[in-house]
């Protein structure tokens, strides 16, 4: 009789414990913060894409633990305060349990300091900067590669196996366009390659014939871009304008180009640029098919980087907090932190600095498709 | 009985503004608060250039960047206090301000507001490829907060929304009443008078150049502290913070208000802080439902709401 | 190097004839209706659009929807001027100014909504066009910018000297009300000049969508190097206008090939103030409020 009221008790207990930790009966709240309008608002409105399809997906599979994912998405603008305002809204009035966000760095580290005092998670899919993991901010995730991880993987293949040694830049002059020439020009020094051309452009810059023509006076065999699909298509466009045909090798490491609009815009010009990229459409494992089939079942168009890390993202933080079990944000942050994902591009995990680490290939536009023609090239 | 009753009103609106973040006490609410006090001062510092000295500033933006940029290098290369260089960084936008003024204040109309514009677009190219100094449009991280005042037993830290709101109440205080003590004094007339004709004014000994460029000094100056204020607050700056579209912004907060009042740009700038976020409810179409508000708006009310509003209510005893 | 600098000298000049086609239209505003219309920009992106829907969705080959969006964006921005800026004409500049900023905000913002962010090309068919003499390259497009910039020029100086409505406009740009006094409808006149205004502005924007693309927000940037030129040019001046918008087209082209492409947006400040420095009598805007 003891025994029995005993296990009851122990019965009960179970019970009750797992009661309060179990989620309650209602929208599980995820805080989305993009720039949906300004210049920007074409590329962010892909991430944005793909956080709609994940979660819609998890949604019509009986979502998390039974309970539907609400997305309240808010506008950036890019801007940095207009972030903030955001962010507060977000975390404040809609009490969400977790943030996706922003696209530009400026947005995403202003943001930071929120997500920090209000204790919520925040993954970014897009924003590169290198300060964004290196401050300590272990309420701030990275859910995307970075220059660093980029820069190793292609640097080596394109100095050893295509024998770039002379290295020309044409990079956008933000975060992104600067950190990833540094992050670049740190491996080509240690592979002997040396740079003989940078030069930077403004976001939506629209004529780019000084820089291609100064260019063409240049002994570089390749000719590596950092940038966004619109801007780089306008690049490479007005580059073969100038006559350089088959003069470099055009690269693309960081895939801006590597999207159905970039071919589209581009046209013919496309053809023949490398580059690497954590995602293409036409990875060739089971996951990524299935993955690029919906998406474009769902939007019309090729799913590229942006709409995979917001894809990933959403469902990144859906499987934390369904690991957690429980709405509290410490319990999801740790998940988030400890997670073993598996996406359609390949298996993730973040490190001691929420930075995610991904596998990166090796892709080319060979008539108008992508191709993967090496990797994955570990980054474990 | 007019000057109790005028005190009594300050009594009650010094009493509303110490109890709102009693009433919205979420940090969201007091994050539009603050942005509304440093918008205040900035269009009470363009009001100043555009109402009283009528020359037309697009470029306002610059010197609330430079402001930012000053205060926010000082403190993260050489851990100044924000106190110290809270003021550094008025004075720096002070003397630019002092300096192109004296260069561009020559021209009128519409030369000198292209002119501001590109004086802008100048300190923006600036602060995105003097990567040595301004880090570019990487920006600058790790700002510190105002240090804590400590005076006797008083203890004063700086580390929530709800401490900003209050300093930044001092600080639109503060400018207000350098800014009323300014335009009411002979100073202020002058600069009227340059505003209304400027031939006129000239031929009754008004140094209208001098008048002008006090104007736009004290107008940098001001929104240089501004820019500090900002730096130390969101504890982040880059570039793209500073741009025309902020100076445009910083126009239409001190037309809606009203220019030619102190109260209007304050007004102008509150309103135009709040009312975007508003506005966040109508998505995609914010912006649209924005431009034509403006149109409607200066069609209807080229006055400003708190220029007409002192025209119907005071015309009678004015 | 000498290949290099005379390519980008040509790169220049027909950057220069985009920025003329736009700042004419500006300047012509400026010098008639005494306001700076900041909505120019939306112009000249609506007039890109236009010609691209005709030969997307009317499958009309490229000159002809050239002629459609000229045609389209003069009827609209006559329609514009009568709706919206007819209110405030004579009230302060300033007035004027945030009008056509809203009308600027509202139209980009439209476009955004209803055209999407994302980016179009007109196939125009010249690109393919490629000359290449004595080492410089020039496409099918830009010699065709070119020929089409010096006609609109050679047509709009025609119809200013000799036409009567022509006429008009130069007389109620020297004094309106004399003019008004002679017996010329100013309102007409104001229309007409908003009418040519976006013509010229949606040739200039089908020429660039043609080149580079056809986006909701191509048109801010491009306004205010339209009011340098007008400014450097003199206001309601055809000849300083195109001058200064060569001027501006080879700062920009041999300035960002040569010195720093990334400071490149600070050269036109920075020749406003040398000529306020050295030829303040060249500004005629100097005395107008």
């Amino acid at each position: 009789m003891r025994k029995l009221s005993a296990v009851v008790v122990f019965v009960l207990c179970a019970l009750a414990s797992s009661a309060a930790a179990e989620i309650p009966k209602a929208p599980v709240k995820v805080g989305v913060v993009l720039p949906t309008s300004g210049p920007i608002a074409y590329d962010g409105g892909l991430a944005l894409n793909g956080i709609k399809m994940a979660v819609e997906e998890i949604n019509a599979a009986g979502g998390i633990k039974g309970n539907r994912i609400e997305i309240y998405i808010e506008d950036s603008a890019g801007v940095p305060a207009t972030a903030v305002a955001a962010m507060e809204k977000l975390v404040g009035m809609e009490k969400v349990v977790a943030v996706i966000g922003d696209f530009g760095s400026s947005c995403t580290l202003a943001m930071m300091d929120v997500a920090r005092r209000a204790e919520v998670p925040l993954i970014t899919p897009v924003s590169l900067a290198p300060k964004i993991t290196e401050m300590g901010n272990i309420w701030m995730f990275r859910g995307c590669d970075n220059s660093g991880m980029i820069a190793r993987a292609f640097t080596k293949w394109a100095v050893q196996e295509k024998k770039i040694d002379k290295w020309a830049y044409i990079a956008i002059n933000t975060d992104y366009g600067r950190g990833s020439v540094e992050a670049f020009n740190e491996d080509l020094k240690k592979l002997g390659a040396s740079v003989v051309f940078t030069e930077y452009f403004n976001q939506g810059e629209t004529d780019y014939y000084p820089i291609v023509t100064k260019l063409s006076a240049s002994d570089a065999n390749g000719l590596c871009l950092f940038g966004e699909t619109v801007d780089l298509s306008r690049v490479v466009a007005q580059y073969y304008e100038m006559g350089l045909e088959g003069k470099m090798l055009i690269m693309d490491p960081t895939s801006g180009t590597f999207n159905e609009k970039f071919i589209e815009l581009a046209k013919e010009s496309a053809n023949g640029i490398v580059g690497a990229s954590r995602f293409v459409a036409s990875i060739p494992t089971p996951a990524a098919q299935k993955f690029a089939a919906d998406y474009k079942g769902r939007y019309n168009l090729d799913p590229e980087k942006y709409a995979q890390a917001g894809y990933d993202c959403a469902r990144m933080i859906a499987f934390a907090i369904e690991k957690a079990d429980s709405l509290d944000t410490e319990a999801i942050r740790s998940a988030l932190a400890g997670l073993r994902y598996e996406g359609p591009q390949g298996k993730a995990y973040f490190d001691e600095k929420n930075q995610l680490i991904i596998d990166e290939y090796i892709v080319a536009v060979k008539e108008g498709k992508l191709e993967v023609v090496a990797g994955p090239i570990s980054a474990h | 009985m007019n000057r109790f009753l005028r005190g009594l009103f300050a009594v009650l609106i010094a009493a509303a503004l110490y109890g709102l973040p009693r009433l919205f006490t979420m940090d969201y609410y007091l994050h539009i608060f603050v942005m509304s006090e440093i918008y205040a001062v900035l269009a009470l510092s363009l009001g100043l250039i555009v109402g009283f000295a009528g020359q037309v500033s697009m470029g306002h933006a610059a010197f609330y960047g430079m402001g930012a940029y000053v205060s926010a290098i000082l403190g993260t290369r050489w851990g100044w206090p924000f106190w110290i260089t809270f003021w550094i960084g008025g004075i720096f936008s002070g003397v630019v301000s002092y300096g192109i003024g004296r260069l561009v204040l020559r021209l009128r109309g519409h030369v000198l507001a292209i002119t501001t514009a590109f004086f802008g677009v100048l300190v923006m190219v600036v602060m995105n490829n003097w990567i040595s100094l301004t880090n570019g449009p990487m920006g600058i991280t790790g700002i510190p907060r105002p240090t804590p005042i400590e005076a006797g037993s008083v203890r004063l830290v700086f580390e929530s929304r709800i401490h900003y709101y209050y300093l930044g109440l001092f600080f639109v205080a503060g400018v207000l009443y350098v800014l009323y003590r300014l335009t009411n004094s002979r100073l202020g007339d002058a600069m009227v008078a340059v505003r209304e004709n400027e031939e006129l004014a000239k031929s009754l000994g008004v140094n209208a150049m001098k008048s002008k460029v006090f104007a736009f000094t004290a107008g940098g100056f001001i929104a240089g502290l501004a820019g500090s204020f900002y730096a130390h607050y969101i504890l982040f700056i880059s570039p793209v913070t500073f741009t025309m579209n902020e100076s445009i912004n910083m126009l239409v907060m001190v037309i809606f208000g009203g220019m030619s009042t102190l109260f209007g740009p304050i007004l102008g700038a509150v309103s135009l802080t709040i009312l975007p976020e508003f506005l966040r409810m109508a998505g995609e179409m914010r912006l649209v439902i924005y431009g034509f508000a403006l149109i409607l708006f200066i069609v209807w009310l080229p006055m400003g709401v708190w220029g007409t509003l002192k025209n119907r209510l005071f015309s009678g005893k004015a | 190097m000498w290949t290099v600098f005379f390519q980008q000298t040509l790169n220049g000049v027909i950057l220069g004839c985009i920025y003329a086609l736009i700042a004419l239209g500006l300047s012509l505003i400026f010098g008639i209706l005494e306001m700076a219309n900041f909505a120019h920009g939306e112009f000249y992106m609506l007039g890109a659009f236009m010609a691209l829907f005709s030969m997307t969705l009317l499958n009309v080959p490229f000159l002809v929807a050239l002629v459609i969006a000229m045609a389209g964006m003069a009827l609209f921005s006559a329609l514009i001027e009568h709706f919206i800026f007819k209110p405030i004409i004579g009230k302060p500049m300033i007035n004027s100014m945030l009008l056509s900023f809203g009308l600027s905000t509202a139209l980009a913002n439209l476009a955004l909504y209803f055209f999407k962010a994302d980016p179009r090309k007109i196939t125009s068919g010249l690109a393919r066009i490629r000359f290449n003499f004595w080492g410089l390259f020039l496409t099918g497009e830009r010699l065709s910018i070119l020929v089409l910039s010096v006609i609109l020029v050679l047509g709009l100086s025609w119809f200013i000297r000799y036409t009567v409505t022509g006429k008009s406009m130069r007389a109620v740009a020297q004094d309106r009300t004399a003019a008004q006094l002679a017996g010329i409808n100013v309102r007409r006149i104001y229309a007409v000049t908003f009418g040519i205004s976006g013509a010229l502005a949606a040739a200039a924007g089908t020429m660039v969508g043609a080149m580079f693309f056809v986006s909701p927000e191509m048109g801010f940037t491009v306004v205010l190097k339209s009011f340098v030129i007008v400014i450097l040019g003199g206001f309601g001046e055809i000849r300083g206008v195109i001058l200064a918008a060569i001027l501006i087209g080879l700062v920009e082209s041999l300035g960002g090939g040569f010195i720093s492409y990334a400071y490149k947006d600070a050269y036109p400040f920075i020749l406003l103030i040398l000529l306020f420095i050295f030829k303040p009598e060249g500004l005629t805007g100097g005395n107008r409020a």
